[in-house]
Order: C-alpha cells, then sequence, then structure tokens
C-alpha cells in the first residue's frame, strides 16, 4: 500500500511540474491532493499488508483476549492439551534416553564396537558378542592404523565385593586396561589402572557414596573380589554407569581373573576409539578384513566382522525395544489427537457463534486472511499454553519413570530421562503441528464467506458446512478413544492371562537365590559338588523348608542353554532343537513339577551309572511320536555316549511365557555338574525368613561366595511380563483419559445442539410433540455419531492388535470378548452423554424458546 | 474517508466508473483517476482519498484483480484489471445507475 501511494504522489508530482510548478509546490500540491495519507493509512488498516512482527504480535494479543473472555473454556482446553501432549512428551524421553541419546562420553561417535559374526555357537551379551581375550588383543595390535586405542569389555552380573564389614554382589565390567583411556573418562578421585593385570579397581560415583561414605581415603583402601585381594584406584565421575546404559558399580581389569594370561578364558567385546580423518566405512573394511586373519579361530568359524556405534541399547535389542516404544508413543499420540479433536470441535462452535462479530469485520475491510488469523491465533494461544504444561507434566512423567521398579533380574540401567534439548525439540513442534491442523479447519469454517454474507440476509439457521465439520471432529474422538482402550483392554487381558498361564510348575512359596562356583572362584569339580551337597543340607534342615533343589537356570528368566538332539537309534534321524538344564534330584518335586511318566532323578544317578535325562511331552511328540518314550536312547546334549530317558514332564514353559511350545531336556546335576547353579527353596509362609538362612548358611560354607539374584520365585515369573504389565498399566492410564475426553466431546457438542435449537424445540413443543420425542431426536444424533466413531475406531484397534500380536499372548489379536466389550462401552458411555443434554431439551417450554435468539 | 465540497463524485457511482474506466484497459490508480477526469472532461475530478479504498473494495467483491508491474518509464506500480464477475457487475450497476439517473429527471421535470 505504501509503495502504491508513493507511486501515485510521484506521479501528480511529475503532472504538476510538467504544468510548470516548481519541484516543492508540485510535491506539496500532490499531497494535499491526496488528502493526508496518515488518515489513509489508518482508514486502510485492516485490508494492508502489515509487516510481520506487528501482525503476529496483534493475533497474540487477540488470541490472548480468547483466554479472559471464556477461562473456563480455556482452562478446560489447556488441561486437555497438556495431558496429551505430557503423555507423548514422557513416552519420547524414554525413546530419546534408550535409542537416540549418545552415551555420556565425549566424542561418543568416533567410538565403535567391534561384532562378529560366526558360524555356531555364540554369546551375546548386554554389550553385544563377546569373543575371546586373544582375540581382541590380537585387533588391538593388528589394527593400530584404525583405531587411537582398542580397549574391551564385558558385563559381571554379580561380582562378589568383599568390604571390611560385608560381602556384596555388585553389577561391573571386566575390562581391559586402557578402557578409561579410550572412553576418555577420567576418574574424579585418584586414578584409571594401570594395566590389563593390575590388582587395581576402579569404583563408581554411586558405590562410593552408598558403601564408601563418600570418604575420600577411599582411594587406596583394599577389599577383596572373587577372593583376590585389589587396592580401590580410582571414583568415576557421576553419572558414568560405563559404555552401556547398564549402570556399573565397579570396573575391574581383566588380570583379577587369574594370574596366567591363558588361563584367562575371558569372552569381551572390543571398544576402540576411531582415528581422525579416518571414515567409518573404510575402518569397518579394514576390520572386516582383519577378522578373517586373526588368530585364534576355534571351532567356530568367523564370517565377518562389522563396527557397531557405541549406545545405550545394544544393536541386537535395538528392534524389539524400538518396537515396543514406538507402539506406546503410539498410542500417547492418540490421547494427544483425543483432545486436539476436543479442541477444534469447541472452536468451530465458538466460531459459529462469532459470526455476527466476524461479519462486522468483514464488513469493516478485513480479508479473509486476517480473519483466520486471528482465529487460528486462539486456538494457538491454547495449544502453545498445553504444550508448556504438558512439557511439565513431561518432567514429572519422567522422574516416575526412573523410579519404577525394575524387576530384580534386570541390572540397573542408568539412563537420563529428563527431558533434554530434543526432547524439548519434540514437545515443542509436537505442539505447533497439531496445534496449527486442529486450529485452520475450525478457523477456515468460521470465516467461510457464505456464512458471513447469509448472516446479513438475516439468516439463524446454521450451515450445513460447520455442523459436519463438528461431527466428524466428535465422530473421530469416539474413534481414537476406542482404539485406545481396545489396546488398553488386550494388554490387561494378556497379562491376566500371562499370570495364570499353565507353566508347569509352581512358583508359589518358592524362593530362588542364585550361586555362582564358576570361574573367579575356581571351584573345581569336587570342591563344587561338595559344597552343593552340603548346601542342600543345610538348607532342608531349616525349619519351615519343606524341599530344596537345585536347577542350572531359573525357569522364565530369560536364559537358557539349547542343542540338538536326536535319536540315538538311527544315525540320520532328524535333529530336535531342545532347551536344556541340568537339575539336581529333589528339583522336580521341590517345583511341584509333575513327572507323569517313567521316574525323575535319584542319587544312583550319579558319574558311574549310565546317563539319564528327562524330557517333556513335547520333545517326546517329536522324537517317538505314538510311542513310549521311556527306556529309549537319545544323543546330543549329554555328550557322546547316549542318554536313557527315564522320566518325562508335562508341557510347560521355560525360557519366556510368549514362547511357542518347546522341547526340553533335564539333566541331572549328579551326572553333568555345572558351577552355576540356582537354588529353589520351597518354605510357604516363611521366604523372607528363608531368604535371609540361605544368605547365612552360605557365607558360613564360604564367606566368598555371593548370592547373585535372591528373591521370591512369583516375582522372577513376573519379569517375564514386566514389558506387558507395565504397558498395561500405560495403556490403561491413555484409555482411561481418552475416555473422559471423548465423553466430553460428545457431551459437549449435543449440549451445543441443543442450545442452538432451543427455538425448534420450543416450536416443536407447542405444537404437542412429547418429551420423549424430542430427546430422541437429540439422542439419536449422538447415536449416530458413537456408532460411527465406534466402528472407524473397533477396525484401527484390530489393526493395533495384528500389529502387536507379538507383546500379546494367551490372547488371540482380535479376541472377540474385548471387541465387543469395548465399542459396546463406548457406545453406552456416548449414549449417556447425549442423554443428558437431551433432557434439557426436552424441558424447554415453548415460551422460553421463542423468547431466544 | 471524508468527502470533500466541490466536483467530488458519490462513493456509489465511484466504483461504476472505475470499473468502467478498467473495462477499457487495465490501469494502475493514478492512471484510473486520471482517466476519469480525462474522459469526464474535467468535471468530474476523483477524491484521490475514496479512490483506494474503492479499490480495495471491489477487490475484495472479486470484480477486479490487481498485479504489481512496470510502467513505461520503469516504476514498478500495481495494475488492477477487470475480472468476469466483475464484467458482469459493471453491466448491473450500469443498469441501475440509468434507472436511477432516468427517475431523478423524471422527477426534475415535473414543474
Amino acid at each position: 500500500m505504501d509503495e502504491e501511494i508513493r507511486f501515485h504522489i510521484e506521479m501528480e508530482t511529475e503532472k504538476n511540474i510538467a504544468a510548470g510548478l516548481s519541484r516543492s509546490e508540485a510535491r506539496r500540491r500532490a499531497v494535499a491532493a491526496f488528502g493526508g495519507v496518515e488518515r489513509h493509512r489508518e482508514g486502510l488498516r485492516e485490508g494492508r499488508r502489515v509487516p510481520v512482527v506487528e501482525a503476529i504480535w496483534q493475533d497474540v494479543s487477540l488470541g490472548a483476549r480468547f483466554l479472559t473472555r471464556d477461562p473456563w473454556l480455556a482452562f478446560v482446553a489447556v488441561v486437555t492439551i497438556a495431558l496429551g501432549v505430557g503423555a507423548a512428551t514422557t513416552v519420547f524421553s524414554a525413546v530419546n534416553a534408550m535409542l537416540l541419546r549418545p552415551l555420556p562420553i565425549a566424542g561418543a561417535e568416533r567410538l565403535a564396537t567391534i561384532q562378529e559374526s560366526r558360524t555356531g555357537a555364540v554369546s551375546n551379551g548386554l554389550e553385544g558378542m563377546l569373543i575371546p581375550y586373544e582375540r581382541y588383543v590380537a585387533y588391538r595390535d593388528a589394527a593400530t592404523d584404525v583405531f587411537e586405542s582398542l580397549a574391551a569389555h564385558r558385563l559381571e552380573e554379580s561380582i562378589s565385593l568383599r568390604l571390611r564389614d560385608a560381602t556384596v554382589a555388585v553389577n561391573g565390567a571386566l575390562t581391559s586396561g586402557n578402557y578409561f583411556g579410550t572412553l576418555g573418562v577420567r576418574p574424579t578421585l585418584g586414578r584409571a589402572y594401570a594395566s590389563d593385570d593390575a590388582a587395581e579397581i576402579v569404583i563408581s560415583h554411586e558405590l562410593w557414596t552408598t558403601r564408601f561414605n563418600s570418604d575420600p581415603a577411599s582411594v587406596g583402601r583394599t577389599v577383596g573380589i572373587d577372593g583376590r585381594t585389589v587396592e580401590v584406584v580410582g571414583v568415576a565421575p557421576a553419572g558414568f554407569g560405563g559404555a552401556t546404559a547398564v549402570a556399573n558399580q565397579i570396573w575391574v581389569p581383566v588380570g583379577v581373573r587369574g594370574a596366567d594370561r591363558k588361563s584367562w578364558d575371558v569372552r569381551m567385546v572390543p571398544l576402540g576409539r576411531l582415528r581422525q580423518g579416518l571414515s567409518v566405512e573404510r575402518a569397518a573394511e579394514v576390520v572386516d578384513g582383519l577378522s578373517r586373519r586373526i588368530p585364534p579361530n576355534e571351532e567356530a568359524t568367523i564370517r565377518s566382522a562389522r563396527l557397531e556405534p557405541v549406545s545405550a541399547v545394544p544393536s541386537d535389542a535395538r528392534g524389539p525395544v524400538t518396537g515396543f516404544l514406538g507402539m506406546l508413543l503410539g498410542l500417547a499420540l492418540l490421547v494427544l489427537l483425543i483432545a486436539a479433536a476436543n479442541i477444534a470441535a469447541v472452536m468451530l462452535a465458538r466460531g459459529f457463534a462469532r459470526r455476527r462479530e466476524l461479519a462486522v469485520r468483514v464488513t469493516m475491510g478485513a480479508t479473509r486472511g486476517r480473519i483466520v488469523r486471528h482465529l487460528l491465533a486462539e486456538s494457538l494461544v491454547v495449544f502453545a499454553l498445553g504444550g508448556l504444561a504438558g512439557v511439565g507434566l513431561a518432567y514429572l512423567g519422567s522422574a516416575w519413570l526412573t523410579r519404577i521398579q525394575l524387576p530384580p533380574q534386570m541390572p540397573p540401567l542408568l539412563l537420563h530421562l529428563a527431558p533434554d534439548r530434543r526432547v524439548l525439540a519434540f514437545a515443542v513442534s509436537l505442539t505447533a503441528l497439531t496445534g496449527v491442523l486442529f486450529g485452520i479447519v475450525p478457523a477456515l469454517q468460521a470465516s467461510r464467506p457464505e456464512l458471513l454474507t447469509a448472516l446479513k440476509a438475516g439468516t439463524a439457521g446454521s450451515v450445513g458446512g460447520e455442523s459436519r465439520a463438528r461431527s466428524f471432529f466428535v465422530g473421530a474422538q469416539v474413534a481414537l478413544a476406542v482404539t485406545l482402550l481396545l489396546a488398553a483392554t488386550l494388554f490387561a487381558r494378556s497379562l491376566q492371562r500371562g499370570l495364570r498361564t499353565d507353566i508347569g510348575f509352581d512358583p508359589d512359596g518358592v524362593v530362588v537365590a542364585t550361586i555362582d562356583l564358576g570361574s573367579p572362584l575356581d571351584y573345581d569339580r569336587e570342591r563344587g559338588r561338595a559344597f552343593q551337597r552340603s548346601l542342600l543340607q543345610r538348607i532342608r534342615a531349616l525349619p519351615r523348608v519343606e524341599r530344596a533343589g537345585l536347577s542350572q537356570y531359573v525357569l522364565l528368566s530369560g536364559s537358557r542353554s539349547g542343542g540338538g538332539v536326536r535319536r540315538a537309534d538311527a544315525r540320520d534321524a532328524p535333529i530336535i532343537h531342545a532347551s536344556y538344564s541340568s537339575v539336581s534330584a529333589d528339583y522336580f518335586e521341590t517345583m511341584r513339577i509333575d513327572v507323569v511318566a517313567g521316574r525323575g532323578f535319584t542319587e544312583a544317578d550319579d558319574e558311574a551309572a549310565p546317563p539319564v535325562v528327562v524330557i517333556n511331552r513335547t520333545l517326546a511328540d517329536r522324537l517317538w511320536p505314538g510311542q513310549n518314550p521311556i527306556g529309549q536312547l537319545m544323543q546330543g546334549v549329554t555328550g557322546q555316549q547316549p542318554a536313557e530317558v527315564v522320566g518325562m514332564t508335562d508341557v510347560g514353559r521355560y525360557t519366556f511365557l510368549t514362547e511357542e511350545p518347546t522341547a526340553f531336556v533335564f539333566l541331572p546335576y549328579s551326572q553333568v555338574y555345572r558351577a552355576s547353579m540356582a537354588l529353589h527353596v520351597r518354605a510357604p509362609g516363611a521366604e523372607a525368613a528363608t531368604l535371609r538362612s540361605i544368605a547365612e548358611e552360605v557365607r558360613m560354607l564360604d564367606p566368598n561366595v555371593a548370592l547373585g539374584m535372591a528373591g521370591p520365585a512369583r516375582e522372577l515369573v513376573g519379569i517375564a511380563l514386566f514389558p506387558q504389565r507395565f504397558a498395561a498399566q500405560l495403556v490403561g492410564a491413555f484409555g482411561g483419559v481418552g475416555l473422559i475426553l471423548a465423553a466430553l466431546g460428545i457431551y459437549g457438542v449435543l449440549a451445543y445442539q441443543v442450545t442452538r435449537r432451543t427455538r425448534e424445540f420450543g416450536v416443536r413443543r407447542a405444537l404437542g410433540a412429547t418429551s420423549l420425542r424430542l430427546v430422541t431426536s437429540v439422542v439419536r444424533l449422538g447415536a449416530v455419531l458413537a456408532a460411527a466413531g465406534c466402528a472407524a475406531g473397533t477396525i484401527a484397534g484390530a489393526g493395533f492388535g495384528l500389529a502387536a500380536r507379538s507383546l500379546l499372548f494367551g490372547i488371540r489379536p482380535l479376541d472377540p470378548v474385548t471387541f465387543v466389550a469395548v465399542p459396546a462401552l463406548l457406545f453406552a458411555v456416548a449414549l449417556l452423554a447425549s442423554w443428558l443434554p437431551a433432557v434439557r431439551a426436552s424441558g424447554v417450554q415453548p415460551s422460553e424458546a421463542l423468547r431466544s435468539e | 474517508m471524508t468527502d470533500s465540497p466541490g466536483n467530488d463524485v458519490l462513493r456509489g457511482t465511484l466504483d461504476l466508473l472505475v470499473l468502467k474506466t478498467l473495462s477499457i484497459e487495465p490501469m494502475h490508480g493514478w492512471g484510473i483517476s486520471q482517466r476519469i477526469q480525462e474522459l469526464s472532461r474535467g468535471v468530474l475530478d476523483v477524491n484521490q482519498g475514496s479512490l483506494y479504498p474503492a479499490l480495495q473494495r471491489l477487490e475484495h467483491k472479486g470484480w477486479i484483480s490487481s498485479r504489481w508491474s512496470t510502467t513505461e518509464n520503469n516504476r514498478r506500480a500495481r495494475y488492477y484489471e477487470l475480472t468476469v464477475a466483475g464484467r458482469r457487475g459493471l453491466t448491473e450497476e450500469a443498469d441501475s445507475w440509468r434507472r436511477y439517473a432516468g427517475a431523478v429527471g423524471w422527477i426534475l421535470e415535473v414543474t
């Protein structure tokens, strides 16, 4: 506009000059003829293109006026948005902490682990693929042009740490000497250990505060590790837990494991810092080439090696973790969508109610664009405030997450869950995106030219488009709420089923404690057996103990061994993959595992006797279908000699609750000795006392031995269900919120309808319509919306069920009970939400109706 | 937007004149005011303060459209032109003006 006016005045000036006036006179006349530029500017304000900043400020203050005009409405709107944004941001902060955020180590992007791929047996830990120490050394010496420094580490679940007054089992990592140097992490007190076999350890900041009283004189103290005396030489910085998500409490050089390097039967993961200027691809090529050339290359053939970045979650777990968190994030976003749809519907109604005001502005010259911007600003102000509150909720939410009780089997994790820059950026973009998407539609609707010209003609009815849009939003809300609730219910039912699943044993009243007599303590077989015998004897003598037994693994804890077995009578019989575990003779009675055919193990099944096994029905059916397995011979997990099947148990679950029927073999401890064991003690009613006694007895037998996991067996079964339990709680909360919001949405739409149609109702009543007819007409609208929403939501819910099938078990992904009950529930709620305003409608008196409007 | 006394043009008829002028050829704001003056042989002098609001009004109605372009002297100016709807509007407005003017004439003829 300014430019146009300027042009006009210039032309007029030139015309005056051509007519003979002086330049200044010409210009003065031209301006005068224009009649006062400033005044025109004011008058043209509505249509003028205003500079951006000023415009935004105008819109913001107009938007803010909404808050003062309708404070209650604005408050409710802000709260609903806050819930949605808060939920989504909290889940995203977990995604961030586990998958996106680099470890708190400087230059973490130049760190990489070497992961090999091999045929044959593999060992996998939380840190990756474990390889023998000698291979690590070979890499270290051969790859100097790739790595500035190559260290190695492995996680150790329970290291026995002997302090002055107690022996505790701590979480730690066994590392090479150059570990801290490679990571670039410097202990805050003292120093790192000097070499691979120094008799020195570094403790974590957390351990220093809890067990060492934050005493600076801790540096230099000696403690016992697995029977050896070592010196504490350093305290790691606060917040540093190692190179994985696991919170390590101590770091121990490899050499503590044994005096002689050759006897270090340790497998570790190499972890190194790439040289500057070297591309990752080139480095990976070199490492891959080396992998095939360096010794030793045992019975397993090394196929290749690759470099993986160092991250909180190891690469092979990233898939399932991403899937799980992604699903949670999707559900949280559903809650936000419901909230946003609520807001949009409300804004639509307000826009319609203000149509007069908007029409006036149009005649004053406001363009449609300006009006849309103004209405959008109102929505955005609400979304912005809601987003802010949502971020606050996310802080609370992530604080709650860090305090969740992880199941005892899982090592403590060090995750930075508090919202950081990335999470805040997510929250801001999410709020902005939702705000614009859900704000633009009501804004466009309310500013439609036809609507405003219709107003001038005096028509009071609604223009079709507006109520259609509202109905769409409310229908969408119902659909989203149905989807959420279906997801929540599927999880909850799956959880219920899981806890009641026939697992084949009875964990109630049983406590479990794990003990490892293996390489740190170097118990040989004789000593080990003697220890096991004495321990069982002493435990069985305790009061209230009914039975006690040993097994190699704790069932359903996710650990197992596996191997191939076949019938011994034919060399080319098919090989069946089975899981197996060594157990003591009375294990079956302790765990109440029914041996349905043959017998269990006895003391007579010792090393002098022929090898025997007990198998489960699944394996029996696969090896000897239709026949009696007792007395048959089996080849495989017992070494060279075939073993005789002496007993059979029923089917059960052994490693995971969600597993397919698994073939299982029980081996007798008395024949197949294992240094690690899980002591199972059945002592109903005296679990806590028994646990304490177990610790006592173990200490009396050998103070260097520490218990690993210890707790009631029921809890350990619960571990297998931890993801489901957590998801069920969270999704249940989401579902509840979604339901409330959707109900509010329906109520709001219908209440508004009733208000607008007061006149119509009054007329109809005057014409003799009964209350029932009026109520029905209102409820009918609500019912149609609800039905459409339920249908759409059911379809979406089915999609969810199929996609999340791996997390649900004991229940079909399209479980009929769930898919009938939930939509029915929501439909009922929707009808109720329609009924309330309908009742109001039926109470409208004709006189009052005609007076309104 | 005040009307100054003298040879000013009533607001409604201003729209009509603008439309008619643009029906001859597309023009910028200043050009329109000059052309109206010319074509009315100096009788009608457009109050430039009313011209631009009128142009805005007509544009908002969709009867004219505008775009920036350059004049023969290489200056940037905003050119307006008639739309299809505007042509129809011109015919309507012209008809109603003639009826109006005719009616006024009859009354004045009465002695």
